[in-house]
């Protein structure tokens, strides 16, 4: 078993400044904790129990290889941690050790305009990338809601989810091979068969996927070759408000029919959703009071597809009893997605008094003709929270997501967001909020979901569900574990594949 | 001027409760756009250096898990450019509602005072304090030397005056110079001020009283000679008055403060000064952090270059620009941290570069001065101007 590593020894931190360079590595506290949390709830009141002994900022992946090697000649637990902005806790280490922050290797190293690829280094986001994709004409199409800040390297370890999936996919689906340091130290070129630009070959087991969704656990990627798309001439987001959220979840049952290749994004906020962003969000275009629950619609595609569909999608929204919202809200709002997905300062206590609240979301992959029932089960556990602990937790609404990759239909991206006052959490709240996280989690495996679309399932709340999940894959996958990380020094303790060592 | 300004009175009284709720608000952030946009973070690709990295710092000091002096050296690494503040989202949508948004550069300096206080001096302090005093030690005639040759007005009341500061007057005077000639050229009836003390930003980080100071003799200087509006050329300065004599001083100016391109930009408009000479050159504009982010000016400079005849233009939109700076920051920054400040300057000149600029054009001393260094060093093949020069050459 590996054990936790709170310091490490003056040995060790010279040998990784002469890896990385002095000013490379970091022993100081505060430098250590700001690296101890993601954006999900965090424990506050045992923030330092999540403290790496070391920070260390690779550039290279010889240097990363280094790293890893000296790791495992002393048995210290490695972190590696992207943008940190995964609602799940992939990027925390639960065995302190060596915090390997890949945000220094964001280099672009080749544009291919004429094969539409680009390799680049795990530490670039999708919006850096675009900035200097632009100039070529190119695309890459990844659009979570960290779209700026979100590493690539991130998005394949928590197997991104993307907004915009109905016309360009998920990270999965934009990846085509990469290299990875594997805990042992040795350097592994994973992709489509042997070929560096080659969407899909049936040579050999795809061993591709088994690196997504990884959460760190396997291994370190440091290079990476994505798929770029031609810029799309036309993007036209369109919002439709609905009389109540059963017109609208039967609206999307039809949209789901009309089969549009231009669809990239189909969006349903519930009656709770459109009640909070009336009462707390700023950035809320208000609308009439009628509009109890919303569709949102985004097109990408040439004008001529675009144009097409559009009229399409009017009509059967129409048809269905939408209301488009015009385009003041479905642009502006569209345009705004990228940066609410942290509003401090807007929740509510029981008494409906202004406190300091952070967003959180809970997610999880539901198929269409269970949502209803989880929508009720769902809101139904928030409220015997927030009423045991109406300054801790408060309810923001729902919105469901289309989830299918190049077809939006069939299931959905489902999540709750919940304000949580996090500062004030001690060990009951805690506790509280991760009984609560489970609920949510039993009610998706209920109707035969999978606890997590988007955000990964490390976490108290979610991990112990695991086993039941994933049935005899939870068996290979200790296995896996087991013959690439020897040691067990590659984020331990996620997914609980300590077990695997026992 | 649309900026917010907030004065937070936690961290004006050092209240350490409000303080802490207040870098929970960074520490709890899912976004951290503050990290995409600062210049220093995408420097060295360490969000230590971010308003995400300096609020959780702070945030674990009132929380006991980490020491204030620790935070000695990192705390150098703000620019005070404010790329942080503008966009954050905190700032973005609670700041039309609560009037709440995100004031990193405040509590960077803060906490510099707070280290100050107990004797505590980041490494490479004494070459801060040797520019600064450079600038504190400049005698009263090397401090109007830029002008012997020039009508200028001094001491005599006037409704304009005309604000130049140590560092233009003493470094970088051709600025002065032109811009005295433009005001003269065009008939301005001005009054030319220059401080008897240097007015630094960087004694906000560790001497608030000598700001304080320095700041009321210069407005009382403008006061007595009845000065209706102050024209600035110096953008730093802009913000000093525009921005921290209220939040330090704790009142408004008593005059108005316009920099010289929307002043100058209002005179075009008019048809008062107008562009006689062509001028061919493919120019690119720089947005000085302390014009554009901390005082949202970004237009005027803009539009002046662009009405030069012979100027072909090449835009870089001033949001993009928000990632920008030239890498001085102001000598706390720049001084201690030498070489990460000039990656900085370097990488922004080679953005200007790469869209075929000849010239790149700014609107800051210290930009100016910045740039020059930056191509002097990595050797890069580019012209840097001030704006000043090109509109007193395009007059003709």
């Amino acid at each position: 078993m590996v054990e936790k590593v709170t310091t490490v020894s003056e040995y060790v931190i010279e040998r990784l400044r002469k890896i990385v360079g002095d000013e490379n590595v970091h022993v100081k506290p505060h430098h250590r904790l700001l690296r101890a949390r993601t954006p999900t709830p965090f424990p506050m009141h045992v923030w330092d129990q999540h403290m790496p002994a070391i920070v260390v900022l690779p550039s290279t992946t010889e240097e990363v290889v280094e790293i890893v090697k000296l790791a495992n000649e002393y048995k210290i637990p490695i972190v590696p941690r992207g943008g940190g902005t995964g609602l799940n806790d992939g990027a925390v280490p639960l065995y302190g050790g060596i915090l390997v922050d890949m945000k220094r290797m964001n280099k672009i190293l080749e544009i291919d305009e004429d094969n539409m690829t680009a390799t680049v280094q795990p530490g670039i986001t999708a919006m850096e990338l675009n900035l200097v994709l632009d100039k070529y004409g190119l695309w890459f199409p990844d659009d979570p809601a960290s779209y700026g800040m979100s590493v690539v390297g991130g998005r394949i370890n928590t197997s991104g989810w993307s907004l915009i999936n109905g016309v360009s996919g998920h990270t999965r689906d934009l990846v085509l091979n990469f290299t990875i340091v594997l805990p042992t130290g040795e350097v592994l070129w994973v992709g489509e068969g042997g070929g560096k630009k080659i969407r899909k070959s049936s040579v050999g087991y795809n061993l591709k996927y088994l690196f997504f969704g990884a959460q760190g656990t396997l291994g370190i990627i440091t290079e990476i070759t994505v798929d770029l798309f031609p810029k799309p001439e036309a993007e036209l987001p369109a919002f439709f408000g609905f009389r109540s959220f059963d017109e609208a979840y039967k609206a999307l049952g039809r949209i789901q029919k009309i089969g549009l290749r231009t669809l990239a994004s189909v969006i349903l906020f519930d009656e709770e959703k459109v009640e909070f962003l009336r009462r707390d969000d700023e950035a809320y275009i208000p609308q009439p009071k009628d509009v109890k629950s919303i569709i949102a619609t985004a097109l990408y595609g040439s004008e001529v597809e675009v144009n097409a569909a559009s009229k399409k999608l009017f009509k059967w929204m129409e048809e269905s009893g939408g209301k488009y919202l015009g385009e003041e809200l479905s642009e502006g709002d569209w345009a705004s997605r990228h940066d609410r997905y942290h509003i401090p300062y807007h929740g509510r206590d029981g008494e409906g008094n202004v406190i300091l609240m952070s967003w959180h979301c809970e997610d999880s992959g539901i198929h269409y003709t269970a949502l209803p029932y989880i929508r009720k089960r769902w809101h139904e556990a928030v409220k015997k929270y927030r009423d045991k602990y109406p300054r801790i937790f408060d309810d923001w609404g729902m919105f469901f997501y289309n989830n299918n990759a190049f077809r939006p239909w069939g299931d959905y991206l489902t999540e709750i967001d919940i304000g949580v006052n996090e500062f004030e959490l001690n060990e009951e709240t805690w506790n509280a909020w991760v009984n609560l996280k489970r609920e949510i989690s039993e009610a998706t495996l209920e109707v035969g979901g999978s606890i997590s679309a988007a955000h990964g399932a490390t976490r108290p709340g979610d991990v112990e569900l695991i086993p039941k999940e994933l049935g005899g894959q939870w068996e290979l996958m200790k296995k896996i574990k087991k013959l690439l990380d020897p040691n067990n020094i590659m984020n331990p303790g996620k997914y609980l594949l300590d077990q695997a060592y026992r | 001027m649309t900026q917010f300004i907030s004065i937070k009175k936690h961290i004006k009284e050092a209240k350490w409760e409000g303080i802490a709720r207040d870098c929970y608000n960074q520490f709890a952030c899912s976004h951290k756009m503050c990290r995409t946009y600062d210049p220093v973070v995408l420097a060295t690709g360490d969000e230590s250096y971010s308003a995400y990295g300096f609020h959780t710092s702070v945030l674990a000091v009132t929380r006991g898990l980490a020491k204030l002096e620790d935070l000695l050296d990192s705390f150098t690494f703000c620019l005070e450019c404010a790329s942080c503040e503008i966009r954050c989202p905190n700032t973005l949508f609670s700041g039309d509602f609560y009037r709440y948004t995100t004031t990193t550069i405040d509590l960077v300096r803060f906490v510099r005072r707070q280290l100050y206080e107990k004797g505590l001096k980041p490494r490479n302090w004494e070459k801060v304090e040797a520019s600064l005093s450079r600038l504190e030690t400049v005698k009263k005639e090397e401090l109007i030397q830029w002008s012997r040759d020039l009508k200028v007005k001094r001491d005599v009341p006037s409704e304009t005056v005309l604000l130049i500061d140590t560092f233009t007057a003493t470094q970088l005077s051709s600025i002065a110079r032109d811009i005295t000639e433009i005001l003269n050229k065009l008939g301005i009836d001005f009054t030319v001020i220059e401080p008897d003390a240097p007015l630094q930003q960087e004694y906000l980080s560790f001497n608030v009283e000598l700001f304080k100071k320095n700041a009321r003799n210069l407005v009382d200087k403008a006061v007595k000679l009845g000065a209706k509006t102050a024209l600035i050329i110096n953008p730093h300065l802009l913000t000093l008055l525009a921005r921290e004599y209220i939040k330090y001083n704790e009142e408004k100016l008593p005059f108005e403060q316009v920099f010289f391109t929307d002043y100058l930009w209002e005179l075009y408009k008019k048809g008062i000064l107008k562009f006689t000479k062509e001028i061919n050159l493919r120019a690119a504009y720089h947005d000085p952090c302390n014009l554009s982010k901390l005082n949202g000016i970004f237009d005027s400079p803009r539009k002046l270059l662009k009405s030069i005849p012979g100027i072909k233009y090449v835009e870089e939109h001033q949001v993009l620009q928000w990632r920008y700076c030239c890498g001085f920051g102001n000598y706390i920054f720049k001084n201690i941290n030498q070489d990460v400040s000039l990656r900085i300057g370097r990488t922004r000149v080679e953005n200007a570069i790469d869209l075929g600029a000849d010239a790149l054009v700014v609107a800051c001393p210290h930009c100016m001065d910045q740039f020059t260094e930056v191509i002097r060093t990595f050797n890069l093949n580019i012209q840097i101007l001030h704006l000043t020069e090109l509109i007193l050459k395009a007059m003709g």
